[in-house]
């Protein structure tokens, strides 16, 4: 009963209603006794699922991307037109006034003067030469009426513009658990096989007649709860990864048509979190994490699979 | 401010000198890879690759002449920050070029290299070139050295530039003219313009002519400079061959035109460092006849042209050929002066380069009409009294 | 801006308070006020005020217009053309190696999922046929989230349950 709600439910939030016939099927034999029909070769595929939780903040800077990125900037200032402030604030009001107290105004030009950086060339309060710095002026909430008094209040507009961190609690306890660690990279969900206590991606057996993005996502929820929104990106597997009798991973030449393999669909995280049913050692780790976490030869075959960032 | 003017101008007449001292020096050395050997690949005034490299000057960039102008320049914000790590890539790029040029010369220069065919070879020989211009074109000491027009022209990426320069103005300026006045076809029937061919009078110090002006005849008496510059490598003492010849010569007989030969000297030492004809040096079969147009008749065209005496036998794929040099033109040709084909009066061009398999490589174009001074150059020359055409026939 | 200004008063009367009987006749306090206080000295005469049409009109073409609000041309020395010439092709070849192992990277993986769907086909007819099936009006979520330079405040929804979706319907 409790599975046949979660996949109606997981039809439900992917929206592929077109399915639901299907994996209705599907669930009413998930307590039934399995057939003689099964194929031989469904039992020895799997669905492998590679969740990812995708950046949420743009990637850390290179140091020249920094550099030239503020000398553009710059660039770009310098190249300004000039702010037309009479535009903007009436001539003769309070906050002109203001205005006008709040600029350091260019260096002014007088006759008979030697200026050893040039002749200045002044335009509206403006140095042609150099870029344009404006000060807006700083009015605190009290004198001013128009922003609300309460500072405190977090819907005040005068509140001061404070910018999250880049760098959580998360990141600063390194709970691989959580989704709110290293913002900047992609974490990909990996689980621990309790009886063999190794790393993996998590993969799922098929049921009968069941596709393998339907068998990934219907393993993910019946391993880690249903409160998880995701986001299948194709119904078609990424890669596959081959494993012999004692659970090896071997390559293409070495595979025979009785060796197991695993059929990846790549999936995103949206909305929600992992919650191990049945006390699972899980963790959401960078494509580095993966290195050291996982064996070198099912690391490398599933290396290529995995994004840059 | 004069004292610095005339000191930067001393500094400036040494670095060329210097320039041309350091080519000749390392005119062999152009193959080679390593950088640091290369003097002309650096920025000579220190003071200069100080402020390039650094941006570091005491008041102001070095180039600006005036310390009133260094006073009030602003250098953009930022921009000395970014600039040693856009250098770093730079170099690190330079580097690779190096290495895969590095490879491609092993390829070359290993065993089995006479397995290579020659189509093969070009390309590989096409590839390292391309290489090797790359590794240095950004490099801010050469864009320096650029600028101020100090090219070292036995290292390829100089080369590459001032190739770049010519074939945005000079060559197609040169190539609309020799098209214009229909040089081509009624000299030689086509060109694959590949040097520069520059040409100027004793008379008139330090001018080029331009392709198809019209020069007065006291200008042409002596006999012309003419500079071949090669873009891509050449051996040393490459040999060509510069003859001159003028397709408007009255026919009257024939009520048409004949070639006059006006110049003729083959085996010209040239190499990509010494581009100038040295007389001295090689054959002049036919001295220089000034040009002395006829009164009323039509303008001449005074068409000179360039070749390489190629030699057949040392293709491309020769392993003899230096690395780098697809071109070799060592061969001599021997005439003697009273030779039937050497004949000034109706002068078959187009059978003396096929006899000769000359390779024309570059052309060059002027005019002459009857002037003031064509009655003195006649005499001085003691050229006789030419033909007076007439409206009507006599 | 004294240019436009000059250009209005050429075009007449009617934008301008000019001493001359205005033809709207709105400034007429002005006009016979200026013709008393033309001499008098010391006191501000309203003779060159616009009126506050014209001076709106001013303003805002004032402000469309580029004389006297550009920047002067950057002049740079040849030293700092060569260095910035310098940095704006070492960018070039920054960005065209990021994008080559980017390519490289997605041509890799386009070769796995090449592997793998024939690998496939070669096991099982069926699942091949699902997974290669045409995913007709798939498109990314619309819940999905472009990366920013600086978190939200609330930086995961991990209190999410199968339920909002229901919630979120009605």
């Amino acid at each position: 009963m409790a599975g046949a709600s979660v996949s109606r439910r997981l039809v439900q939030s992917s929206g592929l209603k077109n399915l639901q016939t299907n994996i209705n099927n599907s669930c009413k034999r998930l307590y039934s006794t399995e057939t003689d029909g099964t194929k031989a070769s469904t039992r020895r595929i799997l669905a492998g699922l590679i969740l990812s939780r995708t950046p949420v903040v743009t990637p850390e800077l290179t140091e020249f991307e920094k550099a030239y990125y503020h000398y553009q900037d710059e660039l770009e200032r310098r190249l300004m037109w000039t702010f037309p402030s009479y535009y903007y604030f009436k001539k003769g009001s309070l906050r002109e006034r203001q205005f006008n107290a709040a600029q350091r105004g260019p260096v002014p030009r007088h006759a008979n003067i030697w200026y050893p950086k040039g002749i200045p060339d002044i335009q509206h309060n403006r140095e042609r030469r150099l870029k344009q710095e404006i000060v807006i002026p700083r009015q605190s909430a009290d004198n001013d009426g128009l922003f609300g008094n309460n500072e405190e209040s977090d819907d005040s507009l005068g509140r001061p513009i404070v910018l999250n961190s880049r760098h959580t609690e998360a990141d600063e306890i390194n709970d691989t658990t959580s989704l709110k660690r290293k913002l900047d990279r992609t974490l990909y969900l990996v689980v621990k096989e309790q009886d063999k206590n190794i790393w993996r991606f998590p993969a799922f057996s098929l049921e009968q007649k069941e596709p393998l993005h339907i068998a990934a996502e219907r393993g993910l929820r019946q391993i880690g709860g249903v409160n998880i929104n995701t986001w299948t990106v194709s119904n078609t597997p990424a890669g596959v990864t081959r494993f012999n009798e004692s659970g090896q991973v071997i390559g293409k030449e070495e595979s025979t048509d009785s060796s197991k393999r695993e059929f990846y669909i790549k999936s995103h995280i949206l909305h929600g979190k992992f919650v191990p049913q049945d006390g699972q050692d899980f963790a959401w780790l960078t494509r580095e994490e993966l290195g050291s976490k996982l064996d070198e030869p099912y690391y490398n075959s599933v290396e290529p699979l995995l994004s840059l960032n | 401010m004069s004292i610095r003017r005339a000191f930067s101008k001393s500094i400036r007449a040494y670095s060329t000198e210097a320039a041309t001292a350091g080519s000749t020096s390392t005119s062999s050395s152009a193959a080679s890879t390593s950088t640091e050997a290369v003097s002309s690949l650096k920025i000579r005034n220190p003071r200069m690759r100080r402020a390039v490299l650094q941006g570091d000057w005491i008041d102001g960039p070095p180039s600006l002449r005036t310390k009133h102008a260094r006073l009030a320049y602003n250098s953009p914000i930022g921009l000395k920050e970014v600039f040693p790590l856009a250098y770093d890539i730079i170099l690190k790029e330079k580097a690779r070029h190096y290495a895969k040029a590095e490879e491609i010369k092993q390829e070359l220069e290993s065993s089995d290299a006479s397995k290579i065919d020659a189509e093969t070879r070009a390309s590989l020989v096409a590839k390292y070139n391309k290489h090797l211009v790359r590794a240095e074109l950004n490099d801010p000491e050469v864009q320096y050295n650029y600028r101020i027009k100090q090219l070292d022209l036995t290292q390829p990426v100089y080369r590459h530039l001032a190739e770049r320069d010519w074939k945005s103005y000079d060559m197609l300026i040169t190539l609309q003219r020799l098209e214009q006045l229909h040089v081509i076809p009624d000299t030689l029937p086509t060109i694959d313009p590949r040097a520069d061919v520059k040409l100027q009078f004793p008379t008139v110090i330090n001018k080029w002519v331009t392709p198809g002006e019209v020069l007065r005849n006291a200008v042409c008496t002596r006999t012309p400079i003419v500079k071949i510059q090669e873009f891509q490598q050449i051996p040393d003492n490459s040999l060509y061959t510069v003859l001159i010849v003028d397709p408007d010569t009255p026919d009257i007989a024939n009520d048409g035109y004949t070639t006059t030969l006006h110049w003729a000297v083959t085996n010209i030492p040239l190499s990509n460092t010494s581009p100038v004809v040295d007389l001295a040096k090689s054959d002049e079969l036919i001295p220089f006849l000034p040009p002395h147009p006829d009164k009323n008749g039509p303008t001449h065209r005074y068409c000179l042209w360039a070749f390489r005496q190629a030699d057949p036998s040392t293709s491309v794929n020769a392993t003899s050929t230096p690395l780098g040099s697809p071109t070799v033109a060592t061969r001599r040709i021997e005439i003697a002066a009273n030779d039937v084909s050497l004949a000034r009066e109706n002068f078959g061009i187009r059978a003396f380069v096929s006899a000769h398999n000359l390779d024309p490589v570059g052309a060059h174009v002027w005019r002459c009409t009857y002037d003031q001074s064509t009655e003195s150059v006649r005499e001085k020359f003691g050229l006789g009294p030419g033909i007076v055409f007439d409206k009507v026939r006599r | 801006m004294f240019r436009i200004q000059s250009s209005l008063r050429a075009m007449g009367p009617t934008l301008l308070g000019s001493a001359r009987p205005s033809v709207v006749g709105c400034n007429n306090a002005n006009v016979k006020a200026t013709a008393n206080l033309v001499l008098s000295r010391g006191k501000r005469t309203k003779a060159r005020a616009l009126a506050p049409g014209a001076q709106r009109i001013i303003n805002m073409l004032s402000v469309f217009s580029a004389h006297k609000k550009q920047p002067r041309r950057i002049k740079l020395a040849m030293e700092d053309l060569i260095r910035h010439n310098v940095v704006q092709k070492a960018w070039s070849i920054f960005m065209r190696d990021k994008k080559l192992i980017r390519t490289e990277r997605l041509k890799s993986q386009y070769k796995k999922i090449e592997e793998a769907a024939e690998e496939l086909k070669s096991l099982n007819g069926y699942l091949h046929f699902e997974a290669t099936k045409r995913e007709l009006g798939k498109r990314f979520s619309p819940e999905m989230r472009i990366p920013t330079e600086t978190p939200p405040n609330e930086i995961w929804h991990e209190d999410w349950k199968v339920t909002d979706i229901y919630a979120k319907k009605r």
